[in-house]
């Protein structure tokens, strides 16, 4: 939204304007992501096995071009399972944790920092001190702690990996809200007498959501990293569902006689996390004017 | 600055106290570490008398009241396992993650401001470019796959070094290269961005306008105002640092903190992963308050202002 305000005139007139300033890292990046997102959410489809379809009779095989049969393109693992389709199926959990974990986080975070900003006072004191106390526990060591004694469950996975990071939305969105109440439009709209919940929810979220999109946007590759990192040490995703992370960590055990397993999941993660980045890293340099670059 | 200085140690103490509250609730309500412990067939009778050794049987608000005094005369508790002081188990592999941590920061200081610096001087060129590309791969990298390969290419391949332990310097290469690579990408992202605001000032001009040579502008003038912004990045980044430490000490088996939590979490040793979350928060709050501190000593407009919240 805010792209088409800072748009010359003539950006509104050509639309492909628009679209040719993205610069082409980015754009490959784009493509790059949605490419994993289509064969992640086609995994039903796509996949030539199951993720749970074993044939002991071809385990370990190699991959295609290292030696291996057509059959099992990125070849199989201990268990005879193929590699792909479980990349398939691994990307589409890992990418599922993440967006779950990042609309629970934004949602606390938000939520907390405006309410931090509407209540001032001993709320906002409690707030902060609650994100103060989050960030001095990396997330990780507080999910392994709590996966290991409370046992293992998505939800709470989701909610675990969410907690990384809605402190950061809840500092940011609590300095935005206290800025955007000292504006002429809050103002404006206090004058005339709108009720308060139509000042936040219709005037000022709208405002600061670029940031927040921003922040998420950011947020996003350190969450994919953290979901992977809990399933690599066996405490994230359990068998026999898989996630990206969960096959790096068993492929780990194998590198010598069969790196296929740990190299091409680890290299799904690392294209993904790679092209949020670059994304994130433009969509903050054209929604933040003050960045000279 | 007496005031200020008061301010934030009461603040830092009371992180650390919510941290302890946080870590002991959320552990107690995971489950009853005697089952977990103690053999399944184990008699009730043995089960009990354990529960009472180690105070379970009481009322949880009892236990976090006896937890928190205990803390406070500095015990924190036994190892559930061999019945060893927690703090003493956990103060044990502290050497080994001080000597990576320590060499990680150094690496990332070493590689990412020269090479922030180097870009944004180069703002706009090919070098720069290039030099933010590399950054952008380095900090994109999960440290544990950045590991795994590090293993394939220099220990299973090259066989140079080590695969894993702890002892000499090539034991240390490989899981420093593993944790520092993210942390000097993003440093020197950060170095960049801080040097490109300074170079705009007016007095940076004068500098240049005056004829000073052009390292001494950027050591004298161009450093120490680009300095603040950094010192609060690496704050932060100690969070990041211990949790990579925790992934990289399991993956090259360096026996540090990071890799008894693993252990202590598979034990479900409960008073020895506690004493970590409390060592860990405390670490962090520590690191914190001292960016704090140091934003007064480098910046005495920080001290002017009351804070550095305002400043």
């Amino acid at each position: 939204m805010k792209v088409e305000i800072e748009a010359p005139l003539d950006a509104l007139r050509n639309p492909t304007r628009r679209l040719r300033t993205i610069p082409a890292v980015v754009l490959a990046a784009m493509i790059l992501l949605g490419l994993v997102i289509l064969l992640a959410a086609c995994a039903d489809v796509i996949a030539p096995y199951g993720f749970a379809d074993q044939n002991l009779d071809a385990r370990l095989q190699p991959p295609w071009f290292a030696g291996g049969s057509a059959d099992y393109l990125l070849g199989t693992d201990t268990l005879g399972r193929d590699v792909l389709s479980r990349i398939f199926y691994g990307a589409r959990t890992s990418i599922l944790v993440a967006l779950g974990a990042t609309a629970f986080g934004f949602l606390l975070g938000t939520t907390l920092g405006f309410v931090a900003a509407r209540f001032r006072g001993w709320i906002e004191e409690a707030v902060m001190m609650l994100v103060d106390i989050q960030a001095a526990l990396p997330t990780l060591v507080l999910a392994l702690a709590v996966l290991a004694f409370l046992g293992n469950s998505l939800p709470l996975l989701i909610i675990l990996v969410g907690l990384d990071g809605w402190e950061r939305y809840a500092r940011l969105t609590r300095g935005m809200v206290l800025s955007a109440k000292e504006s002429g439009y809050v103002m404006s709209m206090r004058i005339v007498g709108a009720p308060e919940w139509r000042i936040y929810l219709r005037h000022i979220l709208p405002n600061i959501a670029g940031g927040l999109i921003v922040q998420a946007t950011l947020n996003f590759p350190g969450t994919i990293i953290l979901e992977t990192a809990l399933s690599f040490f066996g405490l994230g995703v359990q068998p026999p569902m898989t996630s990206l992370g969960q096959m790096l960590g068993n492929g780990r055990a194998y590198l010598i006689n069969a790196w296929w397993i740990a190299i091409f999941s680890g290299v799904v993660i690392f294209l993904t996390t790679l092209s949020m980045c670059l994304i994130g890293d433009w969509l903050r340099d054209r929604l933040d004017p003050t960045l000279t670059r | 600055m007496l005031r200020f200085v008061v301010f934030r140690l009461a603040r830092a103490l009371i992180t650390i106290v919510g941290c302890a509250t946080l870590a002991f609730f959320v552990l107690r309500m995971a489950g009853d570490p005697i089952i977990a412990l103690l053999p399944a067939d184990a008699p009730p009778e043995v089960m009990e008398r354990y529960r009472t050794l180690w105070g379970l049987d009481r009322p949880l608000y009892e236990q976090y009241v006896r937890y928190l005094i205990s803390l406070a005369q500095g015990d924190f508790g036994q190892s559930l396992v061999d019945g060893r002081d927690a703090l003493g188990v956990v103060l044990e592999r502290a050497g080994a993650t001080l000597i990576l941590g320590g060499v990680v920061i150094a690496l990332a200081l070493l590689i990412g401001v020269p090479a922030g610096t180097f870009a944004a001087l180069r703002r706009g060129t090919p070098a720069d470019h290039a030099t933010m590309t590399v950054a952008i791969f380095g900090y994109a990298m999960p440290n544990f796959f950045l590991g795994l390969l590090l293993i394939l290419l220099f220990s299973m391949q090259l066989r140079l070094l080590p695969s894993s332990g702890y002892g000499s310097a090539a034991h240390l290469v490989m899981p420093a290269l593993t944790l520092g690579t993210a942390m000097a990408a993003k440093l020197a992202r950060f170095v960049r961005t801080s040097v490109l605001d300074v170079l705009g000032q007016p007095f940076v001009r004068a500098a240049r306008g005056k004829r000073l040579p052009e390292l001494a502008v950027i050591l004298r003038h161009v450093f120490p105002n680009a300095a603040i912004p950094v010192i609060t990045f690496l704050g932060f980044e100690i969070g990041l640092l211990i949790g990579g430490a925790v992934v990289t000490e399991n993956v090259f088996g360096w026996p540090g903190i990071g890799n008894l939590l693993v252990l202590s979490v598979a034990r479900r040793d409960l008073a020895v992963v506690q004493t970590i979350v409390m060592a860990i928060a405390a670490t962090m709050v520590l690191a914190n308050l001292v960016v704090d501190l140091a934003y007064g000593w480098i910046d005495p407009r920080v001290r002017l202002a009351g804070g550095p919240r305002e400043g």
